[in-house]
């Protein structure tokens, strides 16, 4: 007997008692009750997942419904969850991730006025994305996504007294909907075309897909997922996103809300199986945000920015082997990515604390010294994404594109090549941030004068977490943080350290994911022969160490100035957000306005433009009640002469 | 029992046929009313109490009411009667005009108590012109010959003539009686050259035997009858007022004392739409009426329209009232134009309905006008709604009901005449109707805002009195107007069956 | 079918509760307001017990009851309640409480609450007559007390407001009136029998050509149009909405509005369905205007009232065109929108109207930072404006989404655009509670007061129906359902070549019975 609702609902019960108990509950008791549910929500995931493992492999898949959500006609859709596979991985690393991101904030949010609001939000997060994933149909996911989407939301702008925050975390949603729009549509093409919108139902009907149908429902989900998974073009929220507290950034915003769209795709894959170039599509546009991200990700300063540009990054790569029907390579990444980006993040918000909330790498330096657990951490997690054997990273990153060098993919090998490029870039620009916060001088002693000199990008300003205003001053003392954070980080970089072993690539029998997967998902790809994989993983460790070694000689040995690899092009993140602020703060805005004085002057002119003519006739009649018998006189001839002159012509007839 | 007794006193009297006297009973109580209060007062000289000659008008009116309840019933079970060798002919028509110009008589001199005390007026020969009035427009009603229809358009004229003038303070009052009568005359002299002009072509001013000529024969010259229909129609669209006969009505209105205002909007009203029904939709009705409806068509859409809009642009509410008169004159052309059963019975109501309404409005804006009769600008009415909730309320709910809001009388009495319109095919024109209607309303809420959302406390022109005459003459107004629009059902009933006949004079 | 005299009672209660708040004097202030709550609770008492009495599975109309009023027009006093009217009424009777306890009027209590209880009894008139007289009635009495509601106790251009909200909307009706007589007469010609207004008999009978059954719709759709109120109709409703006092503006959001779209679906659909099926790509056009339109005006808009005004021509673009999509799924949802967008509306008025009361000014500009001030007001705000916005698990979500569907399968074209007013609804009223709520608090907003507990007691129905109706739509979906496929195969009954799509289910064969893969 498993209890599958029981794994949203005690997020969900943690999130109702804090918003009645929360602030009775203080700090830390709020923070240590919302970790508590997260993590027996993470014990009844572990328990499902046992007794998943327990039953036949084709039979791993348990659905239970609760009731009835939304009928009307033949539209008919329950609060059911669906936990096979796929959807209890998902919920594992959620809730895992989750209960060390919990218990990580109580010593982050250490003090904040709003500690117990904080844990509302973050239990009613993992609610949202554990139904998102559990739910067992389109429109319950439709829930846990847009719920997932609200809460981020309500954490990006937590520090609502800075406008930067409120906006960001405004354009988060507003672009999220952007995406939705597409999730709505494509729902709709579902049900008109197959009549349900449960997953399990639609596994069997999907291949009596038209291609056409199938192409069009697999690109309209896909523009939902640009949004929530940040891929081009909606990816401009995300950067933005870090002005949320860390631990969310890390939770939410690398971990799990983000590969949402990963997840919803991988589950749809029956009906990607039938959508033909709308998988093309697919991978183009997850190699190209990989680019495009990996090369913003070199030239930013903020700490964080450099991890929210390489969470796009990763989030494309992940794309990339979805659009190439990998999709256990894509959950493969989606799971070792949330082991070393949470730990990343996380070591980066520690960094943070002990800097008086400094996010700008230009005043960091020499910080192992004063830091030696989050160094310690951070150094494999830094390893573990730039792709160093055998640390996690190398081995999804590698199977993805092992699978992308041997798919049907229309132009797989450019699609290889960038993804080879990817992997320096991002090698490259961890060396960097790794050798900027942790090596060198103690910059922030001198934090004034440097600041200036480096003056070279206009985002400094951009997401710093302010949640109290003392400044970094140069006889700042950093000092490591509390248990409660650097616990999280010490499990996060063991699982970062030993992910890979989920799926091997020795042979049939260590691929442990694939084989778990395997009920779940359909579609079919093949990996290249052995030899041509050892091949391939010796030039992606090369392109790595090629990275690392570069970026040490610009950052550590400073053969080359930085400012020409940094380029503003880059820093701007090929411009992309400008352009779209340039066109809504522009053209959008002007276009707006129009309409709403079109609406003024147009058409509520033309109401009161007749009332005022009526009023006006009424003027102009007037004028002819002079008072005068005579004019009046007149006025009754004429109309009698007008009835006299009628009849006349009626004479006869 | 009552008229029993006077019928047989007024069969002895004369000692003619007494099925005639009694059947043109109210028109006698009527006019005897107003000789007899003359009388009385000329012999007594002012010894009589000052309510005497309301209460007798009254006590005249409702006599003449309650022999209108039994010649209902006579004639219900007897048929119609045809009197005077069929100049006169009693149907339920008739008598349903007839009752209705008695509500007016009733509330226009409980209007007129309070106003003459508070204009420190003499009394009796208000009155007494009011009684003639009355029964000028009665005799209007049951005419059964141009001739007699013509008699009692003048007895009613000139009544009103000089009421208009009466109030001899005031130079307007003077000026609005004097134009009222010149106009008159006009409008009279096309009248008797329209009749003379039927009475060329058919041979009669017997309306059935006109009827019944026409039906038997075809003229083939028909310039003289379609001349005469024509100035006929001038005739009565000036004493209806109806664009483009309707200038005289805005002076008059305001400038005559107001509750002589509130008479000639309902009864000369309903009187002279009584006349152009006998004599358009029964007399000429099922041979002319293609060439009568085109013109009727005409004015009332010019009616509506012109009275609509004109009225909007005033500031008098006495003017405003007469021009949103104008524009009711043009619904009830609406329903004469639809020339049907149904249009008549129409019509009826909608006379009804406006008694009441109009008269509650005048008693309003007479009681408002304060003493001197001159404050009759919105600005006036400022405040009005706190510092007398309940008259600004009465005034609203008139108001709304011109409007047509329904549970009003305002609203069912819009509702037939549409309905009529479109039996007869003539949808459109329903609409012009309504939209007419609509631009009206604005005119009525500006009303109703000055009355509540306009001035600040304290800045109310003047204190305003309600004398208890006036109060029961709206309270009857308002009841008229709320249960005509609630439980209209046995008005309407009446009304349906008083689809007049033309009675066939007896060989 | 068995007379109830619940319908009648419900109307009457409040016409006797203003009669009572008339005939007192009007120095006893302290008197009204309780009288005036007591009556609507009594009124929301019945409506309760209606809706618990309320047989699920029955498409016919229930609590019937029918007199005959005006004996000569064929007119009768016949109410009686279906799915599609249900939650209407019962909305009605459950907003008024609120709108009452949620506000005070600033001066002249008595004839404040006299109004309201007219308008109430108008209210729960309009929504369960079944002649077309008497819905005309009620459609035109409820302008009145709005008129005086707005007028006396307005802000601002209180005047121009409601007289232009009274002229349109008499304009609308004038049509109207010209159209259901000539509905009755033609009818009446066409079958003979005495004159009739009765729906039921004129929707079954569908006596009419075709042509004089289109002009008709037309007639009716003008008014309909100007009460949903449909673009280029919609001009009174910024001003009325925002002039309007706040227990005005909830019951314009709440229950006025719903008059055209109720009006479309009772009078529009049921009456004339092929006249409707005809104009439907000129209606869900004017819905989908009405959405993409209202969203962006919304966007633009510096008072915050005229804001949730704007959003409210939006949302009702939603419910046109779902009814116009002339499907189960459109229509029901519809339908729930209706009773939806009258509680998250009806929520967000009361909230700017506690704003103003507080602040005394809506500008958008003048507010800022309020939720660190105000964090609870902040909270309640976030939630009222996230079902607003359409999220998921609130009730707005639900009949925006099947509006949507239905749009989607019955008219596929305009219900792709019509989502793209999804993201509008985020992009206005996020950027609004930016404005307002976020940023950094000072002077006067620094000081605003939370809200109190009262406050919070009376949105708290309403925030638990957001939330209830959102993940438990079903109760009401089930009492909708039966009267709208009734309507829907009406409809395929009477139009020629219509394909009513969902009158049969048309899941895959394959999928059937999958629906439970075993309970856990």
């Amino acid at each position: 007997m498993t209890a599958v609702w029981l794994i949203p609902a005690l997020p969900l019960l943690g999130f109702v008692t804090l918003v009645v108990l929360g602030r009775k509950f203080g700090d830390p008791g709020a923070g240590i009750f919302a970790a508590c549910m997260v993590g027996l929500s993470f014990l009844g995931t572990l328990g499902v997942f046992a007794h998943l493992l327990s039953l036949p492999h084709e039979e791993r898949a348990i659905s239970q419904t609760l009731f009835t959500w939304i009928s009307s006609g033949s539209f008919k859709v329950s609060i059911g969850f669906l936990a096979d596979p796929l959807s209890i991985t998902m919920c594992l690393f959620i809730t895992g991730i989750g209960a060390l991101i919990h218990i990580y904030s109580v010593g982050y949010m250490k003090g904040d006025p709003k500690f117990s609001k904080f844990f509302v939000y973050l239990n009613l997060f993992v609610a949202s994305m554990l139904l998102l994933v559990l739910g067992d149909n389109l429109l319950l996911t439709f829930l846990g996504w847009e719920g997932v989407g609200a809460c981020s939301y309500l954490l990006i702008s937590f520090w609502f007294t800075d406008p930067k925050n409120a906006s960001a975390g405004k354009k988060a949603f507003v672009t999220n909907r952007v995406g939705d729009f597409g999730f709505m549509l494509a729902t709709f093409l579902v049900w008109v075309t197959l009549g349900t919108v449960n997953y399990e139902q639609i596994r069997p009907l999907a291949p009596g897909l038209a291609a056409g149908t199938a192409t069009a429902i697999a690109l309209l989900f896909f523009l939902g997922a640009t949004g929530k998974s940040a891929q081009l073009p909606l990816f401009v929220w995300l950067p933005d996103a870090m002005a949320g507290p860390t631990p969310v950034s890390a939770l939410i915003h690398a971990a799990t809300m983000v590969t949402a769209g990963v997840y919803l795709l991988t589950r749809l894959s029956p009906i990607m199986a039938e959508a033909g170039w709308a998988n093309d599509v697919v991978a183009w546009v997850g190699a190209l945000t990989a680019l495009v991200a990996a090369c913003a990700a070199i030239a930013q300063n903020d700490i964080k920015k450099v991890l929210a540009y390489s969470t796009v990054s990763q989030l494309g790569y992940m794309f990339l082997a979805v659009g190439t029907q990998s999709y256990v390579a894509a959950v493969f990444h989606m799971i070792t990515h949330a082991s070393f980006k949470a730990l990343l993040f996380l070591g980066s918000g520690s960094v943070i604390h002990a800097m008086a909330h400094e996010q700008d790498m230009r005043k960091y330096g020499n910080l192992r010294k004063y830091l030696p657990i989050t160094y310690a951490t951070f150094m494999v997690g830094w390893l573990a994404i730039a792709g160093i054997p055998p640390l996690s990273g190398f081995w999804s990153k590698d199977e993805i594109l092992a699978g992308v060098f041997n798919a049907k993919t229309f132009g797989n090998l450019a699609l290889w090549v960038i993804g080879m490029a990817v992997a320096l870039l991002t090698a490259f620009y961890m060396t960097r941030q790794v050798i900027m916060t942790f090596f060198g001088e103690e910059k922030w002693r001198h934090a004034e004068v440097d600041a200036h000199g480096h003056e070279l990008h206009a985002d400094e300003e951009d997401a710093v977490d302010d949640h109290d205003h003392h400044h970094l001053t140069p006889d700042h003392t950093p000092h490591e943080s509390p248990i409660s954070m650097t616990l999280p980080l010490v499990v996060l970089a063991g699982a970062a350290a030993v992910a890979g072993l989920l799926n091997l690539p020795f042979g049939d029998p260590l691929k442990f994911l694939e084989h778990w997967l395997e009920p779940t998902i359909v579609g079919e790809h093949e990996l290249p022969p052995g030899w041509v994989q050892a091949l391939l993983s010796l030039a992606a460790v090369a392109v790595a160490v090629i990275g690392i070694l570069g970026a040490r000689a610009v950052y550590f040995q400073k053969k080359v100035d930085p400012a020409k690899i940094e380029k503003p092009v880059f820093a701007h993140a090929w411009y992309i957000d400008e352009t779209y602020a340039k066109f809504m703060g522009g053209p959008g805005e002007t276009a707006f306005e129009d309409v709403a004085q079109f609406d003024q002057k147009i058409v509520d002119g033309a109401v009161n433009g007749i009332a005022g003519g009526t009023v006006g006739l009424g003027n102009r009649l007037k004028g002819l009640q002079t008072g005068l018998v005579r004019t009046y006189g007149l006025g009754m001839a004429i109309g009698a002469v007008a009835l006299l002159a009628y009849v006349v012509t009626r004479i006869g007839g | 029992m009552t008229a029993a007794v006077l019928q047989n006193v007024l069969a002895s009297v004369g000692g003619l046929p007494s099925i005639e006297f009694s059947s043109v009973a109210p028109s006698i109580i009527l006019a005897l009313g107003g000789v007899l209060l003359l009388t009385v007062v000329s012999v007594t000289k002012d010894k009589l109490p000052v309510w005497f000659p309301a209460v007798w008008t009254i006590s005249a009116a409702v006599a003449a009411l309650c022999t209108v309840f039994r010649l209902w019933i006579r004639v219900g079970k007897w048929g119609n009667l045809s009197l005077i060798s069929g100049a006169v002919g009693l149907d339920r028509f008739s008598l349903f005009v007839i009752g209705t110009l008695c509500v007016s008589v009733v509330m226009g001199a409980l209007l007129l108590e309070g106003y003459l005390r508070r204009e420190d007026l003499e009394g009796p020969e208000w009155y007494v012109l009011l009684l003639l009035a009355a029964a000028g427009g009665t005799t209007m009603a049951a005419a059964n010959d141009l001739i007699v229809l013509f008699i009692g358009l003048e007895i009613l004229s000139i009544a009103v003539y000089i009421l208009s003038a009466m109030h001899r303070r005031r130079m307007s009052s003077l000026e609005s009686g004097l134009k009222y009568f010149i106009h008159g005359a006009f409008a009279s002299a096309f009248l008797l050259y329209g009749i003379a002009m039927v009475y060329g072509a058919t041979g009669s001013t017997n309306l059935a035997r006109i009827s019944t000529f026409l039906a038997d024969n075809v003229i083939t010259q028909n310039g003289l009858m379609l001349g005469g229909i024509a100035l006929m129609l001038v005739g009565f669209a000036f004493k209806v007022a109806a664009v483009p006969f309707h200038q005289w009505a805005p002076d008059v209105y305001q400038g005559a004392p107001t509750p002589v205002s509130a008479f000639m909007a309902a009864a000369v009203k309903t009187a002279a739409f009584a006349g152009m029904i006998r004599v358009f939709v029964l007399a000429l009705g099922p041979t002319y009426r293609d060439e009568w409806r085109p013109m009727v068509l005409a004015l009332a859409v010019l009616s509506l329209l012109v009275g609509s809009v004109m009225a909007l642009v005033q500031t008098n509410v006495k003017r405003m009232l007469a021009y949103s008169s104008i524009g009711h004159a043009g619904f009830i052309l609406v329903a004469v134009h639809s020339s049907t059963a149904m249009g008549t019975s129409a019509a009826l109501f909608y006379l009804l309905s406006y008694t009441f309404m109009v008269m509650g409005s005048f008693g309003v804006v007479a009681v408002v006008g304060r003493k001197g009769d001159g404050h009759h600008q919105l600005s006036d009415y400022r405040g009005l709604g706190r510092i007398r909730p309940g008259l600004a309320l009465a005034f609203t709910i008139f108001l709304l009901a011109q409007a047509g809001v329904p549970l009003t009388a305002g609203f069912l009495s819009k509702f037939y005449v549409i309905r009529s319109a479109i039996d007869s095919g003539d949808t459109a024109l329903g609409v012009v109707a309504m939209l007419a209607a609509v631009i009206a309303a604005f005119l009525y809420l500006r009303v109703i805002v000055a009355m509540y959302f306009e001035g600040e406390p304290g800045d109310e022109v003047a204190p305003v009195k309600v004398p208890a005459a006036v109060s029961v003459a709206i309270g009857i107004a308002l009841a008229g107007t709320l249960l005509l629009g609630i439980v209209p059902d046995p008005v309407t009933h009446a009304a349906n069956e008083a689809t007049a006949e033309l009675v066939a004079p007896r060989r | 079918m068995t007379s109830s005299a619940l319908l009648p009672l419900m109307i009457l209660v409040p016409f006797v509760g203003a009669g009572i708040v008339a005939l007192l004097p009007a120095r006893r202030t302290e008197l009204f307001r309780p009288i005036a709550l007591l009556t609507s609770i009594v009124v929301l008492g019945m409506a309760v017990f209606m809706l618990v009495n309320f047989k699920v599975g029955d498409p016919g109309y229930q609590f019937e009851s029918n007199t005959t009023w005006i004996k000569d027009l064929g007119i009768s006093l016949h109410f009686g309640v279906d799915g599609i009217s249900l939650f209407l009424v019962v909305l009605a009777a459950g907003i008024f409480p609120i709108a009452l306890l949620g506000s005070n009027p600033d001066h002249d209590p008595k004839p404040y609450y006299g109004w309201l209880l007219v308008l109430l009894a108008g209210s729960i008139g309009v929504f369960c007559a079944l002649d077309l007289v008497v819905f005309f009635v009620f459609f035109e009495i409820v302008l009145v007390p709005m008129y005086f509601l707005i007028g006396l106790w307005g802000h601002g251009r209180r005047v121009y407001a409601a007289t232009k909200f009274f002229l349109y909307t008499m304009f609308g009706s004038a049509l109207m009136l010209v159209g259901l007589i000539a509905l009755a007469v033609l009818h009446q010609k066409a079958v003979g029998g005495p004159l009739t207004f009765d729906l039921v008999t004129l929707a079954r009978e569908q006596a009419l050509s075709t042509t004089a059954s289109r002009w008709i719709f037309v007639a009716f759709a003008v008014a309909f149009a100007v009460k949903v109120p449909l673009f280029p109709l919609h001009t009174w409703l910024p001003d009325a909405h925002t002039e309007a006092p706040t227990a005005g503006s909830v019951l314009l959001a709440a229950v006025m509005l719903k008059l055209g779209t109720y009006g479309f679906v009772r009078f529009g659909l049921d009456l004339f369905p092929e006249a409707s099926v005809w104009a439907a790509p000129v209606m869900l056009t004017l819905g989908v205007v009405g959405i993409v339109y209202g969203a962006i005006c919304a966007t633009m808009q510096k008072d915050l009232k005229r804001l949730v005004a704007y959003s409210s021509v939006a949302h009702l673009g939603f419910i046109v065109l779902g009814i116009f999509s002339i499907t189960t799924q459109g229509i029901e949802g519809g339908i729930l929108q209706m009773v939806n967008h009258g509680i998250t509306t009806g929520a967000l008025f009361l909230l700017v109207g506690m704003v103003y009361e507080r602040r005394h000014t809506r500008e958008i500009s003048a507010l800022s930072g309020l939720q660190s001030s105000a964090p609870v007001m902040a909270g309640v705000f976030t939630l009222v404006m996230l079902s607003s916005i359409g999220l998921p698990g609130l009730n707005g979500f639900v009949g925006e989404f099947l509006a949507l569907l239905g749009a989607f399968k019955g008219a596929r074209w305009w219900g792709v655009v019509a989502v793209t007013g999804v993201i509008l609804a985020a992009l206005y009223l996020l950027w609004a509670y930016q404005r307002v709520f976020h940023g950094k608090a000072e002077g006067e907003n620094a000081k605003m007061r939370d809200l109190t507990w009262s406050e919070g007691a009376v949105l708290a129905p309403l925030l638990f129906l957001i939330v209830f109706l959102g993940i438990y739509p079903k109760v009401m979906l089930d009492r909708i359902e039966p009267s709208v496929k009734a309507l829907v195969v009406h409809i395929d009954r009477n139009v020629e070549g219509f394909d009513a799509k969902d009158v049969t289910p048309k899941i895959a064969p394959a999928a059937k019975g999958a629906e439970h893969g075993g309970e856990g």
